[in-house]
């Protein structure tokens, strides 16, 4: 049993009277991908700022390879690679100065893999950074968290600047390198199709809470959407098991429900007496109907 | 000592966003093609990182979908060597568990019936023309 | 009311009150000279109920100085505006109304407050009082609006090169020391350099209206800082890593040579200033001078202002805890307002040595100064939470340290009246000092960057998208 990465107990955050999140609880180990979506608002950037420290939780703990967020040591620091969304550069000088600058900062520096990844991802390493585009900025904060070889990377919203082609060239490469399953990596966007492909486990915030967590094999086989046809009008104070939303208009009733089994089908068919009809949704459709 | 021959990557459809994890379609479209013939045993399926890399998905998910179809008997792994067809895996499974894998398609063909008006003998009949076809 | 009347009272207003900040300093402002207004007028004479009003007015005119022009700026780059009909004009006159407005009040307020008696060291003559009250109040503000507007994100333009240096003349030439006795020609001088001023704003509004603004995209390089930059080569000594990522590549001796240098071209252009109008060439151009050092020590503390936020960057690239991240904060802060302020001081009292020789009857205006300095750069490092309602009040008591320290500094040494005061003011400050940096340093432990932001000018300074 290896000691978690990440760890998040009753997590909460209150800023001025409103509520950032609440009770939020996750734990993941060594070598996964874990990918955290949610709204704009809904909490991300605060959930990973409080994770790495950069923020007190108002409630909770957290903590990072077994030690408190907020009380991280040197050596802990060192093997967490964080890029923030939005980047924090220094405008007047050159990329290449901020490898160098952060080359000196680290003991472990990765010389070749950011020399490779600069090429691959056409990153201009000679031109002062006030100059560069905004995804050219996100490429360059990429590189530089990279560079110390992480043990854990956090990213925040790291491909929202990216054109389709850069975006599938990044994400290519996280999994690159994160296939050796010693690194772990997390990383929150809205852009769900990138996560389908890259993540093995999934967080979703809604509204400051943390609506699921889990594999996302398992949150497409077991959250599904029924479809129910009755004969006779349903009750509407029907309540399907294990249901996240649902709407009920006299014979007809949808419903997206969680720890759902093909088994259950059946059962409910009788039990309603109605057609009930599974679909299996889509990361986005699950997404959007979690929000509906 | 024959030669091997090997699996495309491109074979395999995965649709990242699709209600059906990647793991699962993968399962069923080795399932599907060893049923069908397509894939003879012995041919040598491509490597978990080609899989991986062409479609841009998590390498992880790939290997589970193997680990999954290794467990049921359908590929055999090789020391050192490519994952391959197991031999001798024509009919997989019990009667039960082979009808159990058509549900989820039989469901949405009895809805759709349903929907249609059709009743049971109406879907017998063409099923019966379809598959009285095949051997 | 018209349409274009409309479109200008608004930009006053928005001038006056973006932020809810201002809206208070505007109100306790009010309040406090008001009360002191009336006090007078009803009878009162003391010295104390002057500096109500002058303190008053200060508070005032401080938030719509500081942003007038940086705000002007960012409305007048606006697209949406510059394709509004007249936009460029209403902007423009909207800027000028908000410091004609804010200048009507200040000076009213001022005039009651010198007329009132005749106690020594405002030896302003009665009939010229509501002038001079109005022309100081009239350089300063217009001064205040052309550093701002051209420190900020300047475009290059003829302006652009003497902007800089016509503001701080102006500035320094008004500076609050109304009670600086004119015996000279007080009469040409006010209105010398009234017209001056004028001459400032038609050039600059002749430009500013003219331009085809379409042809510049908003938000251009900051082409002053570039120039600054580019005549000042990073010396090749190379700065500790840290520090880069904290206060930036310039390092403190390339800081310290120019601040001395700005001081001396400063004094240089005061003394071509006061020397043609023939007013007193010792006394006058030590005491302006000496009201550098008042000015760039507050502007060197506050620029510590952007330093919580940065730090956020050094939380998992340094290695370093809160405490230590605090310890090297204030260690770099003190790196900058050394080499600002100190070169500051030191080309005062250069100058003074060789040149003016006044006998150093004006050397406490100058440690004032200075605490004042040190107290507002442990001010912008205990303000680590945006703006709660405590750190509004400890600001205004900041401040009113900073211009109690100007009059007294000046005066302390003439006016037997005022030297008393110096000895427990300066107590004061230094304790302020002290309790700020043991506040500041608790906040540091649970400084919390969700609240404490990076500051947005880090990005504007430089002009970067």
């Amino acid at each position: 049993m290896s000691q978690p990465v990440l760890s998040a107990r009753g997590l909460g955050k209150v800023i001025k009277g409103r509520t950032i999140l609440k009770d939020v609880c996750v734990e993941e180990h060594r070598g996964s991908v874990i990918g955290v979506i949610g709204r704009n608002g809904a909490g991300k950037t605060t959930l990973l700022d409080i994770l790495l420290g950069f923020s007190p939780p108002t409630s909770g703990e957290s903590k990072v390879f077994g030690h408190d967020s907020l009380a991280l040591p040197a050596t802990v620091k060192g093997r967490i690679g964080f890029v923030p969304q939005q980047d924090e550069l220094i405008p007047m000088i050159t990329g290449a100065q901020h490898l160098a600058l952060h080359s000196s900062l680290h003991p472990r520096w990765n010389g070749d893999l950011v020399d490779r990844l600069a090429r691959a991802w056409e990153v201009p390493l000679d031109r002062p950074v006030q100059v560069l585009s905004v995804g050219e900025r996100q490429k360059l904060s990429s590189l530089l968290a990279l560079g110390h070889d992480p043990e854990l990377l956090v990213l925040d919203e790291p491909a929202a600047s990216l054109d389709p082609l850069a975006r599938r060239r990044f994400l290519q490469e996280l999994l690159e390198i994160s296939s050796d399953r010693t690194r772990t990596v997390l990383f929150s966007t809205h852009i769900v199709s990138d996560l389908e492909r890259v993540a093995d486990r999934i967080w979703i915030l809604r509204e400051g809470a943390l609506a699921w967590s889990g594999e996302l094999d398992t949150l497409k086989e077991s959250v599904v959407r029924l479809q129910v046809r009755a004969r006779r009008a349903l009750p509407p104070g029907l309540a399907l098991p294990h249901a996240l939303t649902q709407q009920v208009r006299e014979t007809w009733a949808s419903a997206l429900v969680s720890q759902w089994s093909p088994g259950e089908v059946q059962s409910l068919r009788d039990s309603l007496d109605a057609e009930v009809e599974v679909q299996n949704l889509g990361l986005e459709d699950l997404f959007v109907e979690l929000h509906a | 000592m024959e030669s091997a021959p090997t699996l495309p990557a491109r074979f395999f459809v995965l649709q990242p966003a699709s209600g059906v994890p990647i793991y699962r379609q993968l399962v069923d479209q080795v399932q599907r093609m060893v049923a069908s013939g397509q894939l003879a045993p012995g041919t040598a399926l491509p490597s978990v990182r080609e899989v991986a890399e062409l479609h841009s998905v998590n390498p992880m998910t790939i290997s589970k979908a193997y680990a999954l179809l290794e467990g049921e008997g359908v590929l055999q792994r090789n020391r050192g060597k490519a994952m391959t067809v197991a031999a001798g895996r024509r009919s997989q499974g019990t009667l039960a568990q082979r009808l159990r894998q058509l549900e989820p398609q039989v469901d949405a063909l009895v809805l759709a019936a349903r929907q249609l008006e059709l009743d049971a003998s109406d879907l017998a009949e063409v099923l019966r023309r379809k598959m009285g076809g095949k051997s | 009311m018209k349409p274009p009347v409309r479109g200008i009272a608004r930009i006053a207003w928005l001038m006056l009150t973006w932020r809810p900040l201002m809206r208070w300093m505007l109100v306790a402002g009010m309040l406090l000279s008001v009360a002191g207004v009336l006090a007078i007028l009803l009878g009162g004479t003391s010295f104390t109920l002057r500096m109500f009003v002058f303190l008053g007015t200060g508070i005032c005119l401080l938030p719509v100085a500081i942003t007038c022009g940086m705000m002007f700026r960012a409305i007048a780059d606006s697209r949406a505006v510059q394709f509004a009909p007249h936009g460029g004009f209403k902007v423009f006159a909207g800027a000028f109304t908000t410091l004609i407005a804010m200048t009507l009040a200040a000076a009213l307020q001022w005039s009651v407050a010198l007329g009132a008696g005749s106690s020594p060291g405002f030896g302003v003559p009665g009939s010229r009082i509501a002038e001079v009250a109005f022309v100081d109040a009239w350089g300063a503000m217009t001064a205040f609006f052309f550093l701002t507007y051209y420190l900020t994100r300047p475009r290059i333009g003829v302006i652009a090169i003497l902007g800089p240096l016509l503001a701080a003349g102006l500035f320094l030439g008004f500076s609050p020391d109304l009670h600086l006795p004119r015996p000279n020609s007080p009469d040409r001088e006010v209105f010398r350099l009234f017209v001056a001023t004028l001459l400032g704003w038609a050039g600059f509004g002749t430009w500013f209206l003219g331009r085809s603004s379409l042809w510049h995209p908003a938000g251009g390089p900051n082409t002053v800082v570039r120039l600054l930059s580019r005549l000042v080569r990073v010396t090749g000594r190379r700065p500790q890593s840290l520090r880069i990522v904290l206060s930036g590549p310039l390092d403190a001796r390339t800081t310290a040579a120019l601040s001395f240098a700005a001081c001396l071209a400063l004094f240089a252009f005061i003394e071509l200033v006061t020397a043609v109008g023939g007013s007193s060439r010792r006394h006058g151009g030590a005491v302006l001078f000496f009201h550098v050092v008042p000015y760039v020590a507050v502007a060197a503390g506050s620029a510590t202002g952007a330093l919580p936020g940065r730090a956020r960057s050094l939380w998992l690239l340094g290695g370093l805890d809160r405490g230590q991240l605090f310890r090297l904060a204030e260690a770099s802060a003190w790196r900058q307002f050394a080499a600002s302020a100190g070169a500051a001081l030191l080309a005062c009292v250069l100058v003074d040595e060789f040149l003016l020789h006044s006998n150093g009857t004006e050397f406490p205006l100058l440690v004032t100064g200075v605490v004042a300095g040190v107290s507002m750069l442990y001010f912008q490092l205990f303000r680590t939470r945006g703006w709660p309602v405590g750190d509004i009040a400890v600001s205004a008591l900041v401040c009113a340290l900073w211009t109690g320290g100007i009059s007294l500094g000046q005066e302390s040494l003439r006016d037997p009246q005022v030297a008393p005061w110096l000895a427990p003011f300066l107590l004061l400050d230094s304790a302020l000092v002290l309790i700020l940096r043991w506040r500041a340093r608790r906040r540091w432990e649970v400084i919390d960057w969700r609240v404490c932001k990076r500051p947005p000018t880090w990005q504007g300074w430089t002009g970067s998208s």
